[in-house]
Order: C-alpha cells, then structure tokens, then sequence
C-alpha cells in the first residue's frame, strides 16, 4: 500500500491555486490541502477538491486514424498531412489548461512550420493583463467587482473578505448574484441591461488610496470594466477562466471560440490541443456540427470527447497529472505543475507529439530547456527565474 | 515491565536518528515498524520547505529518521485521510505520530466504525498549537522583520513562537515573541484560532504520549518525556527498551512538578481564549445573526464536510434537493444548521472546516461553542473515550421501527403523543 502527496497546481480556474495529488498504488485517488501554496493557502473550492476526478475518464491510449486504431508512425504520418494546406485554410487551437512550455512548443509549431492562418485557444473572452497580485486585494479599500467573479473564482474573491474585515468596501456591478449577496453597495442591472456606473460609485473608486477594479476576461462587462478603471485611475484585477490562460495570452494565443462559433467559414484543416482535464460540460459538442465540416481534423488529446468522435486523426497526449511544466495564473505568478504520474505506455507529452511532428526541428532535452527559450523569446517572462518557478512560491512575469 | 499510567525518560539509541529531544518517538515508529509490529508509519514529512507539512505511508524503516519531528506549520489532519484513503486501517496495521486533535478525530471515526483502532498504534506529540504555513511567513516578515525564506528552525516554547534563521551577513540569529502578543493584534497572526481554544495539549488518548515538556535536569534537550497510556503503548515501550532502540530512566520529581505546571498554563490559556473568541461572538439572537450573516459567504462546496472528522454519511442529508436546494449558491443557512444538528455534539475543534473553507467562514469557531454547551447540558466530551455521542442514544433503528409500526406518518402525533 502506497500513500504519498504530489504538490502542483490547479488546472481549472485562472487563480492557481496550489493542491496536493494523493498518490496511492500508482493512481490519484484524492485531492489533500496544500497548504503551503501563496494563493489557496490550502483552501480550495469545489474544482480543485475534485480535481482527482479529471485525471481517469475515458482515456485515449492509442493513435487513431479514421476511426481505427493506428500505430504512432501512421498517425504522424496522416497528421503531417496538414502540412498540405496554409494561411487561412489552416488553424491551430490549444488548450489554455496546457502549461506555458507545452503551449510554447505548439506556438512554434503552428508559426514556423504549419505558418498556420489561425493561431488560438478554443475559449471565449479578450486578452487583458491586470497590475495588482492576489494578496494585495487584501489591502484595497474598494474594491469595484464586475458579476459574479468572487463565486466564479472563490479563492480569489475570499480575498476580498479580508479586506471588508480590514474596513474596505465591496462594490458589485451585475446581474443578482453571489457577489452581490457579499457586497457592501451593489447596482444591479436592470431588465433594459443598463450599462452605466453610477457617479457614486465613480468617486467612492476616484477618492480610495487602494481602489482596485476586478474583472474577468469573458465577463460581460469586460469592457465597461476596463474604461471605468482607467477613468477612475484604480488598479485591475483580471481573471481568466482557466489556468493557463494568461500564460496563453503571453504566449501570443488569442481566444478564438466566439470568433470560431459566429464564423460561416470553417478552416479546410485543423490541428487542435483539446482541453485537460476537461472543464464542466464537453466545449466540443456545440462545435460538432461546424468541425465535422474540416476536411482534415487532427486532435491531440488525452480524453476521449464528441470532438476525438469527429476526428480523422487523434494523437493520444499525457493528462494534467502526468506533465511538468508551469502555469501562469491570473496575477502573473508563474508556478509549478508536477507529474504526480507515470502516464500510460501509449500516450506522449504535448512537446514530445510537436518534436515528432517537426522531425526534432522543434525539440527540447527538458522543460528547462524550453523555459530558457520562453524567457528569450517572450517578453513577459525575461526576468523569471526557472529555479524560482520550481519554488513554492513561484515567480512573477513582468514587475508591476 | 511497563504499565498503564508510567512515565519515564526516554531517548534514542541510534546515531542516524537527529530527533528533536531524545529521538525517541522517532526510534519507536522505526521499532514497530522494523519488527512488524505495524505495516507502515504514516509520517510528517517536510515538502517544498519548513513551511510545508505533507502525509507519507513508510513501509522502510530507514527512511523513518527522514520524517519531520514537529513542524508547527504542519496543520493537516491524519485521521480523516487513514478514513479515506488507507481503509480505515482495516486490512493494515499502521503507526500514526498524533497531535491531541488527530487523536481525538481517531476516537472519533473509531466509534463510528469508520477506522479501526486495534489496527493502529498512536504515538501522541504535545502540542502547543500550529500555525498555518502562509500566517507564519506573513508574520516573520511583519513581526520579526526576517525574511521568511532564511528561517531553518521554528519552535514553540515557554509561551513563545521562535525562529532560527540567517540574517543577511550568514550569521546564526535567534529571535522569539511571547505567542498572546502575537495573537493580540488584528492581523490574525500567530496559531490557527482553533488551537488558541485547543484544551488537549498532552494526548493521552494515544498508546503513548510524547513530548518534552518534564524534561529536567541533565537530561533536559536530550530526552522525550513518555507518558505510557494504554497496553498497547507499554508493550511498544517495553519491545523497544528490550531491543535496545531506546534507553529509559525515571523522570526527575521536578520534572513532574514542571510537566504539570505548563499543562495547567496552556489549559489556563485555552480557556481564556475560549471565553474571547466565544464572547465575539455575542449571545442569543445576536449570535444567530452573526452565524447567519457570515454563512452567507458559502459557496456550498463541501469542503467543510469533506475534511470534517465526524462527517462519514454516504448520503449526506445537505446533499439532499428536498432538504436544500442544491443549485442555490449561497445555500440557505438550513445546509449549516444539519451539520450543526447532526454532529456539533461530536466537534473536536479540529479546525479543519475553517482553516479549508474558501470563503472564511470561521466554521470551527461556530460548531465548537455549540459543542461546549452541549457538553455542559449532555456531559458528553468528544474526542477523549469511546462513549457514543449524544445523538446515539435515539436509538435510530428503534425509533424508526417504532413509528412505522404505528401505521402513520404524523411524526408530531407518534412522538409527542398528542391527541387528534
């Protein structure tokens, strides 16, 4: 019998929190408190207390090629054939949950040798970089929050607690919600969708020593969030839904879902990095339709979904417990990922599949080594330490 | 021979073993488990660093001396994980270094049938309370004006929490604050609140209880003071004395006199602090709506239950849609008053449904001054005996039966004999 905890970050939601993977006999059998991560400090809501659930279902071991099992080489083969399209006819989506090596390797990818027209993460929303980190929301004395963003994202918005205790003020602008149960002042959106800030709340934000503006990146206010915050000269906190999502968007991904759902024009090829683990509901399964439209569909995924059911070509990938790497979370805090696992005989790691499909023009000897590239390459990360990263405190991109 | 109720000094054999005081609870779980008194040692190891405490199962006995000792920021719970994730101990003999609030989730989760006790052995650790691993580096940094990072050593002693650490010329430096300074200010600061209430300082709950308060003399710093507790402690004890894996004297008189003195201290505290933080919470309808108004932050995770030594139920009654709407968020305040109904009476104040709530709801806080009230009312004291808790003697299945057999579903009419 076997009993041993794994320290890595959460996948799901664009806070990171730090939990521990219980390992027993070569599975995840649960989730224990970590409760030495800088963001949770062990806490973690309904997500991440499950996040052992996300590792096992439906497994995709094999390669498959229109529908049959193949070997490795014949996949590559049948994948490598999306080399025969370009531009626009060619897109690459990734997963925002895949960490910043493994997106890097894919961006590489998708640039230098597909030159693919569409470059993006299959979720919805805009890029948009917040300047304050999670602990400081503690220390705001008003706080302008944008829909339901403390249910949304629990452990950041239990921050905002801390400060109501410490004499800030909850300002919440929405729909009824959760947030607004929490908040001190509230102007809820009325039945003819009213879109202004009221002048109060304006000057409550406009005369605070410590006034912060928090939003997430698919919230409906996105916008109005961000102008009311310059107006007012507050700070921001921008959320994003998953982890790694602000590591794509430093990456150079765009969040290409609505784009991908309100066009009529579907990509004659496509190469996607499906979602893992998979988030609540199949994302797939509303895109079937228009995906089954693609002449060549290659899927690289760890799960079996309604979008691997579609495809011509799947290549089985390592899952979120069985990759290393690092996540940025919303903050900016680059953290650790563990392989709490051994994958299975057949699958391989995102970089591993990119090595092979770009005959080693694209191949690392480890994270390291691509982490080395990232901060050469990408602004954002040029002063992040690895070894910092490898700490349980993580390290920032850019200082604010 | 040792018996029930001795005490004595103890302290290692072995050069591998470093242990804090004597080494000699390291020496014991490495004895059970080299003569296969036990399976495995579930352990305390240190992860990412001093601030990090995680649960390992050790099955090689030289990889004992690499467990923890004590790390005050180690506020994880074993017992709930031995539920879950080890069998309950059923098909595995285990030894399990406790802390007074692990000890008494065991008893707990013991009486329910949910782990089994024959199957483990307990070493318990005084302890003074601990203090959440991001709280100590956020109060180094503020109180003690040290870099969290450059800290190797922390320890509570004589009222103090103390750290060890190299300041910026590499230099040794040793600094402490008394801990109710610490725990005066708004901050939040110093041990988790729980433990400020916590009144099971040396468990004797265990098979036997450790630690080094008592140690006088010539032998202070270099021996643990063991407090035999049960059989199964005693045989431990004596197995260990005859392979030699531990050396034993009589404890010094003044040791005694010491021991009891900083019990009695830590008691005295314990009760002060119970009445502070119940007092915040006022009385009455007061409290009602204190309760009421910071429940409101639930997000209706479980986590709460999840952790929680008491909760077993397969089918939790707040998982049930006719007793809560399971699609409302935040729930409404009947999710919090069934956990409440249903084990308040058995609250360890472990603190784990507060210090693993997302949303801060001082959840431990709340279940433990309904417990202590229960216990002036019912007499029951969670955590310390077998005896079954209050809710027990309803005798369900009875009761049940009983009500059935009157052929009506007029609860009120059946129980309280009210006429039609």
């Amino acid at each position: 019998m076997q009993l041993k905890y794994v320290a890595t970050t959460c996948p799901f939601c664009g806070t990171g929190c730090g939990l521990n993977l219980i390992i027993s006999d070569g599975g995840v059998v649960g989730v224990a408190p970590y409760h030495r991560s800088p963001v949770g400090t062990g806490k973690l809501c309904m997500r991440g207390l499950h996040a052992a659930k996300a590792v096992s279902e439906y497994r995709i071991e094999v390669p498959v090629v229109g529908g049959l099992p193949a070997d490795w080489k014949k996949a590559l083969t049948e994948a490598l054939k999306l080399k025969n399209y370009s531009g626009e006819d060619l897109a690459v989506y990734t997963s925002s949950r895949l960490t910043n090596e493994a997106n890097y390797c894919i961006m590489r990818f998708a640039k230098e040798i597909l030159k693919a027209g569409t470059i993006g993460t299959l979720v919805s929303g805009k890029v948009a970089r917040g300047n304050v980190r999670i602990n400081d929301l503690k220390k705001a004395d008003v706080a302008l929050v944008f829909d339901d963003c403390m249910k949304r994202f629990p452990l950041t918005g239990n921050k905002l607690f801390y400060m109501q205790q410490n004499g800030g003020k909850i300002l919440y602008f929405g729909e009824e919600s959760y947030t607004a149960i929490q908040a001190d002042a509230k102007c809820i959106e009325d039945a003819d969708g009213k879109l202004a800030i009221s002048d109060e709340f304006k000057n409550l934000l406009k005369e605070a020593k410590n006034p912060v503006v928090i939003y997430s990146t698919t919230g409906k206010y996105a916008e109005l969030a961000e102008e009311t915050a310059k107006s007012c000269n507050a700070k921001t906190a921008v959320l994003y839904d998953t982890n790694n999502g602000r590591g794509a968007a430093e990456i150079g991904y765009i969040p290409s879902l609505d784009t991908l759902k309100a066009t009529e024009k579907v990509p004659k090829a496509m190469l996607i990095f499906a979602e893992t683990p998979m988030f609540r509901d199949d994302i797939y399964e509303e895109l079937g339709e228009k995906l089954s439209k693609v002449e060549l569909l290659v899927v690289v995924a760890s799960n079996a979904s309604s979008l691997t059911d579609i495809a011509n070509v799947v290549l089985p990938v390592t899952s979120f417990a069985e990759s290393e790497g690092s996540y940025t979370n919303w903050e900016g805090r680059v953290q650790k990922v563990s392989a709490a696992l051994t994958a299975p005989e057949g699958p391989k790691s995102p970089c591993e599949i990119i090595a092979d499909l770009s005959g080693n023009a694209i191949s690392y000897k480890d994270n390291a080594a691509i982490f080395a590239d990232i901060k050469a390459n990408i602004p954002a990360f040029k002063d992040v330490s690895y070894e910092q990263v490898q700490k349980a405190d993580g390290a920032f991109i850019e200082v604010i | 021979m040792s018996a029930k109720g001795d005490m004595f000094y103890a302290w290692t054999t072995s050069s591998d073993i470093k242990g804090e005081c004597g080494g000699a609870v390291t020496s014991f779980l490495q004895h059970a488990l080299a003569n296969k008194m036990v399976d495995a040692v579930l352990a305390v190891r240190r992860g990412a660093d001093l601030y990090d405490a995680k649960l390992e199962l050790i099955t090689d006995p030289a990889e004992i001396p690499k467990a923890a000792g004590s790390l005050h920021c180690g506020t994880l719970l074993s017992a709930k994980m031995v539920k879950k994730y080890l069998n309950g101990a059923n098909d595995l003999k285990i030894a399990v270094p406790v802390k007074g609030c692990d000890a008494m989730a065991f008893y707990e989760l013991a009486k329910r049938t949910q782990i089994n006790l024959d199957n483990v052995i307990l070493i318990g650790l005084n302890c003074g309370g601990t203090v959440s691993p991001i709280t100590a580096r956020d109060m180094i940094a503020d109180k003690y004006e040290v870099d969290p990072d450059s800290v190797f050593k922390e320890e509570i002693d004589k009222g103090q929490f103390i750290i060890d650490y190299n300041d910026a010329d590499g230099k040794h430096q040793h600094k402490g604050i008394a801990i109710d300074k610490l725990e005066e200010g708004p901050e939040g600061y110093g041990r988790r609140m729980n433990c400020q209430r916590c009144k099971c300082k040396i468990p004797r709950q265990a098979d036997l209880a450790c630690g080094n308060w008592g140690v006088f003399g010539e032998k202070a710093g270099k021996a643990t003071f063991i407090e035999v507790c049960s059989e199964k402690g005693a045989a431990l004890l004596d197995s260990a004395v005859k392979a030699h894996a531990v050396e034993v004297c009589a404890p010094e008189p003044k040791g005694l006199e010491i021991r009891g003195k900083v019990e009695t201290a830590m008691l005295k505290l314990g009760e002060k602090n119970r009445t502070r933080q119940f007092a915040g919470l006022g009385e009455g309808r007061e409290r009602l709506q204190k309760m009421m108004k910071l429940t409101s932050r639930c997000i209706g995770c479980r986590a709460c239950i999840e952790n929680c030594p008491i909760c077993y139920c397969v089918e939790c009654s707040t998982a049930k849609p006719q007793l809560i709407d399971q699609n409302r968020v935040p729930p409404d305040f009947m999710f919090h008053l069934i956990r409440f109904a249903h084990i308040a009476d058995s609250c360890i104040n472990c603190g784990q449904c507060q210090e693993l709530c997302p949303m801060d709801i001082p959840n431990a806080l709340f279940m433990h001054a309904q417990q202590v009230e229960l216990e002036k009312m019912f007499g029951h004291k969670p955590g310390y005996t077998m005896e079954l808790p209050v809710l027990a003697f309803a005798e369900e299945a009875n009761e049940r039966a009983r009500l059935h057999a009157t052929g009506s579903d007029m609860i009120y009419e059946n129980v309280f004999g009210e006429e039609k």
